[in-house]
């Protein structure tokens, strides 16, 4: 397994899967330990804070005076909400075809989600041959996200990528452009 | 001030004493220090150390370069001292100078203090500046970041073994949060806590939310804005998801926004991308969102209402923010700035099962062989 595929799927990891146990270290693997710490942190967070019957008066009257109240907000299925969801979903997918389709666009709109950081990763950063079936994978499992038709588009740019010297000076290039 | 125990020693501030610099203190101890307050000075207390050489190491550009303008711009006369900065580059502040160089300033007896950001600190002083290690004290600002910040950057358990390569006595991590450990290296450094006395509360309005959280922060941040006329909004997300959905919630304009975040973020922010300019929120915005790049360190000059907004929804969970860090937050405004303080949280339905560390441990390793069988 080459070094690159390596950094990416920790990449993939740590952006997505709640971080990895592992890093990369002068091209070794070793453990993330901190992670560990991180974990149990979170565990403590969500069971003391944002857990039914959590003390949060109490929690927080180590750092604050506090005053607590409770708010019954728009249910989650009410018409409203759909609405919002549907907004962003539309503006997302909107931006998505936009990464994927234009390599030269400069990313001026905000709200690029992580799976658009990926794909446009991927794009740019001149993966080894070997992560493409992978990557393919990836893309599959997440084809419900956005749009199929866009995301088979993106798929058939990568198989013309053969990653050659040109293509390489290329990429080099964009990644200046865009300082990744 | 009074120290206790072999193990956990304590500083008190009295009344009086504004600023750590304001006691009898000579330097910040060795091992990891609690200081438990905001803005009491232990970063400038380090940087105004004569005694020693530092390395001051801070978890973003943002903090690191901010804080070496500033030591730069007060010790511009004092042929003694010299800053240096290490990290990316961030305009005219003075970089770190090659390993012959340094070598060179030391013999002759400059004090030494490098504001360093922590990733290009591993990339040196884990290479080239090596052998350096043994010139200076180590202060690790903002310690809880390494543990907040692990899951993302891996660089952070680099940090920590390069730590404990510094002699035990010339290293120093320090965090007004300092958080447990697991890591049994690290629970053995010796622990200060730092107690002022007098110390008044601030207060905060927490709102429990059952529903949909981005709309009520959002309706009541628009009924602020209106009601404080002037007086700039800072509203701290768990997320960047929970960001764009309080806008599109309550249909804000987004003329009056900026977002405060990491450089490594920028392009999440697109043109809301803003940054924090010697402390002064960014003039145009009305409305300033700021991610966790921001909820730590640095310094806000401003007068501003700030709102704290931890959603449990499916896309924000992963970054659930503590009362700690709430209190960070809160700590980044200077001279009273911050008038008041809400805080909007929702809850899940259920306890969340703890896992074990093997159970922790599994888990990832199983997904991880399946993602390398997909070649």
């Amino acid at each position: 397994m080459s070094l690159g595929w390596k950094k990416t799927y920790i990449q993939y990891y740590n952006n997505l899967r709640g971080g990895c146990f592992y890093r990369l270290k002068k091209d070794k693997l070793l453990s993330n330990h901190l992670i560990y710490d991180y974990k149990q942190i979170k565990y403590d967070i969500r069971n003391d804070l944002y857990s039914p019957g959590s003390d949060v008066e109490s929690i927080f009257s180590k750092y604050f005076k506090v005053i607590y109240s409770e708010e019954e907000g728009k249910a989650l299925d009410s018409n409203l909400v759909i609405r919002i969801h549907e907004q962003i979903f539309e503006y997302k997918k909107n931006l998505f075809i936009k990464v994927a389709l234009n390599k030269y666009c400069i990313w001026n709109d905000p709200f690029l989600d992580e799976y658009m950081k990926l794909a446009r990763y991927i794009l740019l950063s001149g993966l080894p041959e070997e992560a493409l079936p992978a990557l393919k994978a990836f893309q599959l499992r997440h084809l419900h996200k956005y749009d199929r038709r866009n995301l088979t588009k993106l798929m058939d740019r990568l198989e013309k990528y053969d990653f050659s010297e040109p293509i390489k000076i290329d990429m080099k290039k964009l990644l200046q452009e865009f300082k990744f | 001030m009074k120290f206790s125990g072999a193990n956990e020693n304590k500083i008190v501030l009295k009344k009086s004493h504004k600023y750590l610099s304001d006691t009898k203190l000579k330097s910040l101890p060795a091992g990891r220090i609690d200081k438990q307050y905001t803005g009491i000075g232990a970063t400038t207390f380090e940087i105004n150390d004569r005694t020693r050489n530092s390395i001051i190491v801070c978890p973003t550009v943002a903090l690191a370069s901010s804080k070496a303008f500033a030591a730069q711009q007060k010790f511009q006369s004092d042929t003694h001292t010299k800053i240096f900065y290490l990290g990316s580059n961030v305009g005219a502040i003075l970089r770190l100078p090659d390993p012959v160089e340094l070598r060179s300033l030391l013999v002759q007896g400059i004090r030494i203090k490098i504001l360093a950001v922590i990733d290009s600190f591993v990339q040196s002083f884990d290479g080239e500046y090596g052998s350096f290690i043994q010139d200076f004290h180590l202060l690790i600002d903002e310690a809880d970041t390494l543990q907040l910040d692990s899951v993302f950057r891996s660089i952070m358990e680099d940090c920590l073994e390069l730590y404990f390569k510094f002699p035990s006595a010339r290293r120093t991590m320090i965090s007004a949060t300092m958080l447990g450990s697991q890591i049994l290296k690290l629970r053995k450094e010796p622990l200060t806590t730092i107690e002022k006395i007098g110390m008044i509360k601030p207060t905060i309005r927490i709102k429990k939310v059952k529903g949909y959280l981005p709309y009520s922060v959002g309706r009541t941040i628009k009924e602020t804005l209106y009601k404080a006329r002037g007086t700039k909004i800072v509203v701290a997300a768990n997320s960047f998801e929970l960001i764009h959905e309080i806008l599109v919630a309550v249909r804000i304009d987004l003329t009056d926004v900026k977002i405060l975040c990491s450089e490594g973020s920028k392009e999440r922010a697109g043109r809301l991308f803003a940054r924090l300019d010697r402390g002064q929120l960014p003039s145009e915005a009305k409305i300033v969102f700021i991610t966790s790049a921001y909820f730590v360190g640095v310094d806000i000059y401003d007068p501003f209402i700030l709102f704290v907004a931890s959603d449990t929804g499916k896309k924000h969970r992963s970054s659930l923010l503590s009362a700690e860090q709430v209190f960070q937050i809160y700590g980044r405004a200077r001279n009273h700035g911050c008038s008041s303080v809400y805080y909007y949280f929702n809850t899940f339905k259920t306890k969340t099962k703890v896992r074990t560390r093997d159970e922790m441990k599994h888990k990832p390793k199983a997904s991880m062989r399946a993602l390398i069988s997909c070649r």
